[in-house]
């Protein structure tokens, strides 16, 4: 059985998303609630499939597994098993479905460039994963025959994390304070290897491509917006324009406080952003988008969530909704379940989204 | 503008390589190596922290400064030595058993280095009674604690629990942060001080240190 994942909205309506995306009045708010792999261990199965029946909106196709059931966690969320993706970067976590960190990066340094360290193959892997296409691309086909969803994703950390995970953080910001002329020539690489894959999305004719990254701090930007603007944002803008031009809707996931990278990120081509809520502001969030961006809300999961009152996450919902959407649509909303959220906030979280979705 | 102005601006500009060459400079004209660190290069330093708490600068900022301070203090080592200059005081950090993030904690660690501490960084996902193997072996009298999931924020209460154990929780003071952690959990869990940012986590333990 597969569990909703990310990229697959629960209201599964294209039209409906697309609508919501081009602010053409939508029936209803897009929403998508994931749980985290992690969860199903941590709490019990039994009440979150209650949970999940009792929310057929937000879980429309929810079959109650067997009780043995358990995910397959991805290749770079298994503790005691490091993955090694097909860009050398070794994934270490340490707990089964929390996504790890990157421990060595296999371009620490340099000397490593072009010699044992080369770009792989966008013709038999993702970045992260290696991948049969012609496989892929029947999926695809099947899933849009049978008039589902279809929105595409280049892998999280398409561009600013994969350097980061290449090179190490730390010593990426010093190759863009330094104007390490080796930095460029890998981004054209990573460029390259992107384009690849953003180009048989477009073919496929997906419903959206996702750019997804993380480009924010708790507070501030992991990258200065002027060291953004000149290292990252040509190539996003040219990832982007493919999507753009076949009209197809763009969509950037990122946590972390991007309220000085905002701009930038819609004049690359962003039409629908991913931003967490309390970290932005809701306040600011609606100042800057509403209207005019679409939002896809990421709700809160570090403080209201976990640790207040399920009458304080049903105002939290109803005032991101007030204040963001409109009647003619500029809101999706979205929640990740991670462990430490009490299953009763959790209930509440769901009720709330179901109730406030339908209810513009 | 004088020379340890001069540091201490380019040092808040990351500008590693110059701030180097100035440090060198102001030995060469028979600056004290201690006038240069507290003026120069820690002036910078605090400036930028200032700037960090006040949403001025961020992350990257501190990185560039703090790596433009390190390799001013490179040079100013062995002088520093010469005249018998001693540490603000002596913390170990680390992040949590079970958890792996270290953008935060190298933060905290460049930012107390930023105050004069000298810091034992025992990197990511460690275990509680390393924490408190180590404030012994090295003298410590922080202990601090960083912590990104709320799985393992929990790890902190074991730390305390540790410090107790091995009887030096009245010799050591315990700081915990990290996006989760809130000043709440600190009382609930008996550690000593929380903050909301690196800066802040730095003047605490130099207080702290102070005893």
């Amino acid at each position: 059985m597969k569990i909703k994942t990310f990229d697959c909205y629960s209201v599964n309506h294209a039209e409906n998303f697309t609508k919501a995306v081009r602010f053409e009045k939508p029936d209803f708010i897009p929403v998508n609630f994931v749980i985290n792999d992690a969860c199903w261990h941590h709490y019990p199965k039994d009440a979150l499939w209650n949970l999940m029946e009792e929310h057929k909106y937000l879980f429309p196709d929810f079959v109650r597994p067997d009780n043995d059931w358990m995910p397959e966690c991805l290749l770079v969320a298994r503790k005691d098993f490091p993955y090694t993706d097909p860009m050398g970067c070794t994934w270490v976590t340490s707990d089964d479905g929390i996504t790890g960190t990157v421990k060595e990066h296999p371009l620490a340094d340099w000397s490593a460039f072009g010699t044992s360290w080369t770009i792989p193959d966008p013709e038999k892997s993702d970045g992260l994963y290696m991948v049969d296409w012609a496989e892929k691309e029947k999926e695809w086909t099947e899933l849009k025959k049978s008039g589902k969803d279809f929105h595409a994703k280049l892998r999280h950390g398409h561009t600013f994390l994969q350097l980061c995970d290449l090179r190490g953080y730390e010593n990426l910001m010093f190759d863009m304070m330094d104007e390490e002329p080796l930095l460029m020539e890998l981004i054209d690489k990573l460029e390259t290897f992107n384009m690849e894959i953003v180009k048989r999305f477009v073919k496929s004719g997906c419903d959206s491509i996702g750019y997804p990254e993380d480009l924010g701090m708790q507070v501030g930007p992991m990258i200065p917006p002027d060291l953004f603007e000149q290292y990252i944002k040509p190539s996003y803008t040219r990832l982007m324009k493919p999507a753009r031009d076949a009209g197809i809707p763009i969509r950037m996931h990122s946590d972390g406080d991007i309220r000085s990278l905002a701009d930038h990120l819609v004049e690359s081509g962003v039409e629908v952003i991913n931003i967490q809520d309390l970290v932005n502001g809701i306040d600011w969030i609606a100042d800057r988008f509403r209207g005019k961006t679409c939002v896809e809300l990421d709700i809160d999961r570090q403080s209201i969530t976990p640790y207040g009152t399920p009458e304080e996450i049903d105002d939290l919902i109803k005032n991101a909704v007030k204040k963001i959407a409109t009647p003619q649509g500029g809101l999706c909303l979205c929640y990740g379940l991670y462990p430490g959220v009490p299953l009763e906030n959790a209930k509440a979280v769901m009720d709330a989204m179901e109730r406030y979705a339908t209810n513009i | 503008m004088s020379i340890l102005n001069e540091i201490s601006e380019l040092l808040q500009k990351g500008r590693a390589k110059q701030v180097q060459q100035l440090v060198q400079n102001a030995i060469d004209e028979g600056i004290e190596a201690t006038l240069i660190l507290n003026e120069g290069l820690l002036g910078g330093m605090s400036i930028i922290g200032e700037k960090f708490k006040n949403n001025e600068v961020f992350v990257p900022d501190v990185l560039m400064a703090a790596r433009a301070m390190n390799m001013g203090s490179q040079i100013l080592k062995p002088h520093l030595a010469e005249e018998g200059i001693q540490s603000k005081g002596k913390v170990c950090l680390g992040t949590v058993h079970g958890d792996l993030h270290d953008i935060g904690k190298n933060l905290v660690k460049m930012m107390m280095e930023g105050k004069g501490l000298e810091v034992v960084d025992l990197g990511t996902d460690v275990l509680p009674e390393k924490y408190v193997e180590v404030a012994i072996k090295e003298n410590c009298q922080v202990i601090c604690c960083s912590a990104l999931l709320t799985t393992t924020m929990e790890v902190m209460k074991d730390v305390v629990k540790a410090a107790e154990n091995a009887g030096i929780r009245d010799k050591v003071k315990i700081m915990v942060g990290g996006a989760p952690v809130t000043e709440d959990f600190c009382r609930e869990i008996g550690a000593d001080a929380y903050t909301v940012d690196a800066a802040s986590a730095a003047d605490v333990a130099v207080e702290l240190c102070k005893g």
